[in-house]
């Protein structure tokens, strides 16, 4: 077999599969050709957890040989992926990124696995992140079993995190899509660091069964890609009902953008402020540039700001007592200290020691805040923030050195959106939408409660207008 | 933890109490780990205060049944 060009390894899902249809190359070349390139260049970036290869060959060959019948199962069907590796997969190492659970293995794939397995699709790897999805908190980059998730962009910056490897595995073209999880910002930042799409869908749309449990309340998975289109397809392939997860909205997911709102209907909430004063310099004039886009899309744009609460101590409250009473029996023992993070470590320590009352007080305010959110999103259909104020950090710099309670943040904005989306499961997508000081810079839409369809419009609009998804690193 | 099972988010949970004991804890520095302590703990300390500051209506019950 010749070798698969370069722009194979950086086309979407959808021409990828639309290639093995025609025949232009096998979906076996195909996934020896990821799989390759995942093996050699993953560990560039800290990427990869592990190789799935030869598991791979083995469904892409069961693939083939349903193409040869003319057996379609839909856009992802022999088309590789990966999943951040606190995931579930049968008979292999799953480790959450922790030496505690290096050796650990399940039985059972988890869910949103089986359910690509159905859809044809062929798992290549599992990707790297930050431990434990980053419960207790941490302060270095570090904070992983493969090291520091590096993004392909610039190798002296971070990746993001929790999703690390998700997001640089895409980025560098070495899967073209991967599964990631969000409790509190795991897709959105690493999806605006490494420049690619990522979507964070509404909570309990996507079975959770066989995923590391960090905060039951607000746990999410969901895609990391090149394109806004190649999301919509992966989410309604691992979307709908599962009786095994307990925070199951009993929902399915129809991919149908066609069926949406016209984005003239649309009215699109912006706060000045996010980008005037709290973006860093270089990159207003991209997310400036950003928004007049969606304007000249045809949407209504008014301005708003989050109502006044203290998210990032109320999230934090919740995440840490829902993942200290998770990791109890890690929290009380010696492997504890084996966490790369010291900060982590005392963080996950402290969790224990988060009152009842603290916790019922923060799910209080949680229920204002979901309230608050619901009047808001009946302002404006979508609102659009910077998904990160800041490009991708350096590597090696203390994440921790901001304010803590995210508290007296003024002019408010939507600065702390993304807090806001998760505490009340909403969805949200991040585009990338330009460049500044060399890095990508990626821009925010968060909808109301199920309404991926929207966004997912919005953002296949805007991608088909723009192409700063099409950019590529030097790898 | 390398014994096989079938898995729910219970069983995950369940699983994350068991079997991680024992394994050696590498050298520390112990000034920065106090230190660390110290700053998880302030972090309790100013979350709890920021959250008793919010206005909570006497009927707000917790967001138990938690729907987005």
């Amino acid at each position: 077999m010749a070798p698969l060009s370069e722009d194979v390894f950086f086309s979407t899902a959808v021409e990828l599969n639309q290639r093995l249809v025609r025949r232009d190359f096998t979906a076996v070349e195909l996934a020896r050709a990821f799989g390759e390139r995942l093996e050699k260049l993953g560990p560039r970036y800290n990427a990869l957890a592990l190789s799935l290869r030869e598991q791979a060959l083995r469904q892409a060959h069961d693939v083939d040989r349903e193409l040869k019948r003319g057996r379609t199962r839909g856009p992802l069907q022999g088309v590789p992926y990966g999943v951040k590796d606190l995931l579930a997969v049968a008979g292999r190492p799953t480790t959450w990124g922790a030496p505690p659970y290096a050796g650990q293995v399940f039985s059972e794939d988890a869910a949103v696995v089986r359910r690509l397995g159905k859809q044809g699709a062929v798992l290549v790897g599992k990707l790297a992140m930050v431990s434990l999805a980053g419960g207790g908190g941490y302060r270095y980059a570090a904070a992983s079993l493969q090291g520091a998730g590096l993004n392909p962009w610039d190798r002296t910056r971070w990746a993001g995190g929790s999703s690390s490897g998700s997001a640089a595995a895409v980025a560098a073209g070495l899967a073209p899509y991967a599964l990631g999880s969000e409790t509190n910002g795991s897709i959105v930042t690493p999806a605006a660091y490494c420049g690619v799409t990522g979507l964070r869908p509404t909570y309990g749309l996507v079975s959770r069964r066989g995923a590391m449990p960090l905060a039951w309340t607000m746990d999410k998975i969901g895609p990391l890609a090149h394109t806004a289109e190649d999301c919509g397809h992966v989410l309604a392939a691992i979307a709908g009902g599962d009786g095994d997860d307990p925070g199951s909205a009993g929902r399915p997911f129809h991919f149908a953008p066609q069926f949406a709102r016209a984005i003239r209907d649309l009215r699109i909430g912006i706060a000045p402020a996010d980008i005037e004063v709290h973006a860093a310099a270089p990159m207003r004039a991209v997310l400036r540039e950003a928004v007049e886009q969606f304007r000249q899309m045809g949407a209504t744009i008014v301005e708003l700001e989050l109502p006044d609460f203290p998210y990032s101590a109320v999230a934090s409250m919740i995440i840490g007592a829902e993942g200290a009473a998770s990791f109890a029996g890690l929290i009380r023992s010696a492997a504890i200290e084996t966490l790369p993070d010291r900060r982590q470590v005392e963080g996950l320590k402290a969790g224990l020691r988060i009152t009842a009352a603290d916790y019922l007080q923060a799910m209080r305010a949680r229920r204002l805040i979901q309230q608050a959110m619901g009047a808001l999103m009946a302002k404006a259909d979508v609102l659009l923030a910077p998904a990160r104020y800041t490009v991708a950090t350096k590597v090696d710099e203390a994440l921790d050195g901001g304010r803590a309670a995210g508290t007296g943040i003024a002019p408010r904005g939507f600065r702390m959106l993304t807090t806001a989306g998760n505490l009340a499961g909403l969805p949200a997508l991040v585009l990338p939408c330009g460049f500044a000081e060399g890095l990508p810079v990626g821009i925010g839409l968060t909808g109301r409660a199920f309404s991926e369809n929207t966004l997912l419009k919005l953002g296949m609009e805007y991608q088909r207008l723009t192409k700063y998804h099409r950019r590529k690193p030097a790898v | 933890m390398s014994e096989a099972r079938r898995m729910t988010r219970r069983t995950l949970a369940a699983l994350l109490g068991a079997g991680t004991a024992g394994v050696a804890a590498p050298a520390q520095t112990q000034p920065a780990a106090e230190a660390d302590r110290l700053e998880a703990e302030a972090a309790l300390v100013r979350n709890s205060e920021a959250i008793q500051k919010v206005d909570v209506p006497w009927d707000t019950e917790p967001a138990f049944r938690f729907q987005a």
